[in-house]
């Protein structure tokens, strides 16, 4: 079974075999509806992206034994993603959203951990993001007469100004809620933490992209940059709307950051992480410059491989030790050493480390704040940075350092191949996007031009060109190796033996012996002194939970409003009704 | 090139030194007690080097330290030393302002696995308070970085010291950014009131609970280079970089010596209360710095 959808997830390269212009359908349903698939540089970027990860992901499923419906509800959905991507007009793209919604909600609801809450969470606010969706879409119509991109592109410019803004919100806020812009994010941590460990990964690394591409094309294609610094007026050396963008995505970036160190369910940091990641991309895909969109663009591939890799290795971790918090797990580093490479190569990158692609990408985006002066938004995503080494510390030692935290855990084997065969490969994918940062800039190009903007520098395949800088990836990552060769031998060289210790316990411990039961493992202590500093417990003790229960408190008791005013008769009610709207209709009309 | 580099680390390994014995020396007479000599840490360096170590915790255990001397070694390979010279020109050139705010984490993180993998719960405590200390200690420098970068539009350092070769030094042209990275610096080199990290009263030494022999010795010898890497990056930030051996002396001491006196009069802050601070009236003052560099020029 797993190797046929493997083979049937390979067969839409055949149609996307160049980057540009391969694939070029048309389905006319009436005379005025046409179905339209068209390969533009950007969709393609995306196209490979979720074809890969699929790829990957499917590798890695060869470990659990799932059913057709599964596979069949996954390709299904890469197939939706794909018509996103790809479509042409915005009735494709809708179908290709509901698609991807329903497809999605059905396999999330086959994990044993779901409940029925957060299923409700999830179609929810896919839901309220798929109305948003076509609100916007109804309105680009009503001026545009047709759903076709380029015809609304073209019409866009002389619509009424209320008008455009009212598109630009109503698409905006449909695309934050899948790539779980904060305040919209409420439905992410728990689909995310209670989906099907591998089916995580694909939430988290290809399904919130979509919001991203949306954003994207909303902003870079349909609208276009030019037009929205001439709708809002420039700021610095970028747009006013670009710098209200950033700040949302600063916010998300920072809000989350803090609130992923002081989870203790290993999937919900990651999906917090994953949050305030898309929070990055988010605050530069504003800018309206080239750097702006470059880095958007870099840190969404990066991302990508960062949270396919680190989801994988988690599922592993929970499939062989049946544990998924910090204080539940530990001490793994010796029993499953090379899940402990895979996961260090991943943090190394979600922590912008510079031998990997995590710096090339973040690199990007602080050049892009720099060339328009947004100072401020620089300061905010450097800082949500270095509170993220906090995080990355916290999933490497909860899981693999520190002491096991109970008897069954020191019997762990290492996983199984076919989760690390994947995890190799975008162990690879990390580094070589960090040592040939030029080669990206090459991708990029394309989609630059698709936008109209100016294209970037690269000097060969190692060297990425910036405004305020170059950064050569080739020469930081070599020198990085050479250097640790150079001190590894050195240190080799230098005749010292110690005892090995084969007892766990034998620490220096305030000149104590600790025993089994002294409570060595470190990993549930994490982010409690974040609660002592004023700042960022004013972040943590609010949460968007509290807003979205009193709605629903509000909503329900509302509805026990109008309930009351039924008393068992459908007619009589009914009757009511249709009278009091005939009465508003009269006084309307007079 | 090559020869060039091993001059350099050497001529850290020598200045870091000295500079870690004058601190011990310094301090003593401050407060009043015996002083050790100034060679004294070379003499533990050695003897460390020489003798073994007393457990073994595995592979990732011994990487650690090899990491963070890596970290530290490329940092000072890419921070300009002498600004007229070619003096490793082709190297420096290399890297930029964003490399060297990572790569200064860079060692801390990998020794931080190292003392994970130790399974001494006082090291990781002293990482998780370092990593804490650090949401509010990058926070100024940061803000101070960011300004210069801006203010010379360009994040290469060589660029940042020419162009104050034309219009002045920065530690005159932007006095507040200066005060916030100072700050900053005084937590970087782990003196009071932020040394929270190795805090010796509280968890041990902190990080370095774990390590004996060679290991020891080589996360002594990192940290002395280190040091030297950050004293030249500040020096050729604000003072303009410096032209000769006496002048690069001259400066990173003076540099050097402000930080220990400001080290030396302050108690130890809990790490909330480090970060509370830091994200106060340090930050207000890099900001208006910044401030002023953005909306005037």
């Amino acid at each position: 079974m797993n190797s046929i959808f493997l083979l049937l997830n390979l067969l839409p390269i055949l149609f996307l075999y160049q980057f540009e212009g391969a694939l070029h359908v048309s389905l006319p349903l009436t005379n005025e509806f046409t179905l339209s698939l068209i390969q533009t540089p950007l969709g393609s970027f995306f196209a490979y992206l979720s074809l890969i990860s699929f790829l990957l992901v499917t590798i890695a499923q060869k470990s659990k034994k799932l059913s057709f419906s599964y596979y069949a509800l996954q390709f299904l959905l890469s197939l939706a993603m794909l018509a996103i991507v790809l479509a042409g007009d915005f009735i494709t793209f809708f179908i290709g959203w509901e698609i991807m919604t329903w497809s999605s909600y059905f396999i999330i609801s086959k994990s044993n951990n779901m409940n029925i809450k957060s299923l409700q969470k999830y179609i929810l606010f896919s839901l309220a993001s798929a109305f948003s969706l076509i609100a916007g879409i109804v309105i680009a119509y009503s001026f545009a007469n047709s759903f076709d991109f380029v015809a609304i592109s073209n019409s866009f410019e002389s619509m009424p100004f209320n008008i455009k803004v009212a598109l630009i919100v109503l698409f905006s806020l449909s695309f934050f809620t899948k790539a779980g812009v904060i305040g919209l994010h409420y439905w992410v941590v728990d689909t995310y933490s209670k989906a099907p460990d591998l089916f995580s990964s694909i939430l988290s690394a290809v399904m919130s992209k979509m919001g991203i591409y949306g954003l994207f094309l909303i902003y870079g294609n349909i609208i276009g940059y030019h037009e929205l610094k001439i709708m809002f007026g420039t700021m610095l050396n970028g747009t006013d709307f670009g710098y209200v963008l950033a700040w949302i995505g600063v916010a998300t970036s920072i809000i989350a950051t803090f609130k992923a160190i002081t989870q203790d369910e290993v999937k919900k940091l990651l999906a917090y992480s994953s949050i305030a990641q898309l929070g990055y991309i988010v605050a530069v895909i504003g800018f309206g410059t080239s750097y702006g969109v470059a880095g958007a663009m870099y840190h969404t591939l990066i991302h990508t491989i960062i949270k396919l890799l680190l989801f994988i290795n988690v599922a592993a971790i929970v499939a062989q030790t049946g544990k998924n918090k910090f204080s539940e797990l530990g001490g793994l580093i010796y029993r499953t050493p090379v899940s402990f490479v895979m996961l260090l190569i991943g943090i190394i990158g979600l922590a912008g480390m510079p031998p990997l692609g995590g710096f090339a990408s973040k690199f990007m985006m602080y050049n892009a704040a720099i060339d328009t002066k947004f100072a401020l938004i620089l300061i905010g995503m450097l800082f949500s940075g270095a509170a993220s080494f906090l995080y990355c510390y916290k999933l490497v030692y909860g899981i693999y350092l520190g002491h096991p935290t109970s008897k069954s855990l020191e019997s762990t084997k290492e996983v199984s191949i076919h989760y690390l065969i994947p995890q190799i490969i975008l162990a690879l994918l990390l580094v070589l996007t960090g040592a040939f940062p030029g080669a990206f800039i090459k991708v990029i190009n394309p989609i630059l031009k698709e936008f109209s903007l100016s294209t970037i520098g690269y000097d060969g395949l190692g060297v990425m060109q910036s405004a305020v800088g170059n950064f050569n990836g080739f020469f930081i990552i070599s020198a990085f190796v050479v250097i640790f060769l150079l001190i590894l031998l050195l240190i080799w060289r230098i005749k010292s033996k110690a005892k090995n210790n084969l007892n766990r316990f034998d620490i220096s411990y305030c000149g104590e012996v600790p025993t089994a039961d002294t409570s060595l493992h470190y990993g549930y202590g994490f982010g409690t002194e974040l609660y002592r500093i004023k700042f960022v417990n004013a972040i943590l003790k609010r949460s968007s939970s509290h807003f979205y229960e009193s709605l629903a408190t509000q909503t329900k008791k509302t509805s026990e409003l109008f309930s009351r005013m039924y008393y068992g008769n459908i007619h009589n009610t009914m009757i009511i009704i249709l009278l009091f709207f005939s009465a508003l209709f009269f006084l309307g009309v007079n | 090139m090559v020869f060039q580099i091993i001059l350099l680390i050497m001529l850290a390994y020598v200045v870091g030194f000295i500079y870690f014995g004058l601190y011990r020396n310094i301090t003593a007479r401050i407060q009043g007690r015996y002083r050790p000599t100034v060679y004294q840490s070379f003499y533990d360096s050695i003897k460390l080097f020489s003798k073994k170590q007393s457990v073994s915790y595995g592979w990732m255990f011994y990487l650690g330290p090899i990491i963070m001397a890596t970290g530290a070694v490329l940092t000072l390979i890419l921070v300009p030393v002498f600004s007229d010279s070619d003096f490793l020109r082709s190297v420096t050139s290399q890297g930029n302002l964003f490399v060297l705010l990572y790569l200064m984490v860079l060692g801390p993180l990998g020794n931080a696995l190292a003392v994970g993998t130790g399974g001494n719960p006082f090291g990781v405590m002293g990482v998780v308070r370092g990593l804490t200390r650090l949401i509010g200690l990058e926070l100024p420098f940061y803000i101070a970085v960011v300004g210069l970068i801006i203010a010379a539009n360009s994040s290469d350092i060589v660029h940042i010291i020419d162009m104050q070769k034309i219009g002045g030094l920065n530690i005159i042209n932007h006095p507040l950014l200066f005060i916030g990275a100072m700050i900053s610096m005084v937590g970087f080199f782990g003196e009071s009131p932020f040394d929270i990290p190795g805090a010796p009263q509280e968890v041990y030494s902190g990080p370095r609970t774990e390590f004996s022999g060679k290991f020891l010795a080589l996360l002594m010898s990192q940290g002395s280079l280190f040091a030297f890497a950050k004293l030249v990056l500040i020096v050729d930030l604000f003072l303009g970089g410096a032209d000769s051996l006496e002048m690069l002396v001259l400066k990173t001491f003076a540099i050097f010596v402000s930080i220990i006196f400001i080290g030396i009069v302050y108690g130890r802050y809990k790490v909330e209360q480090a970060v509370d601070f830091l994200m106060k009236l340090p930050t207000l003052i890099a900001v208006l710095g910044l401030a002023r560099v953005v909306w005037f020029g």
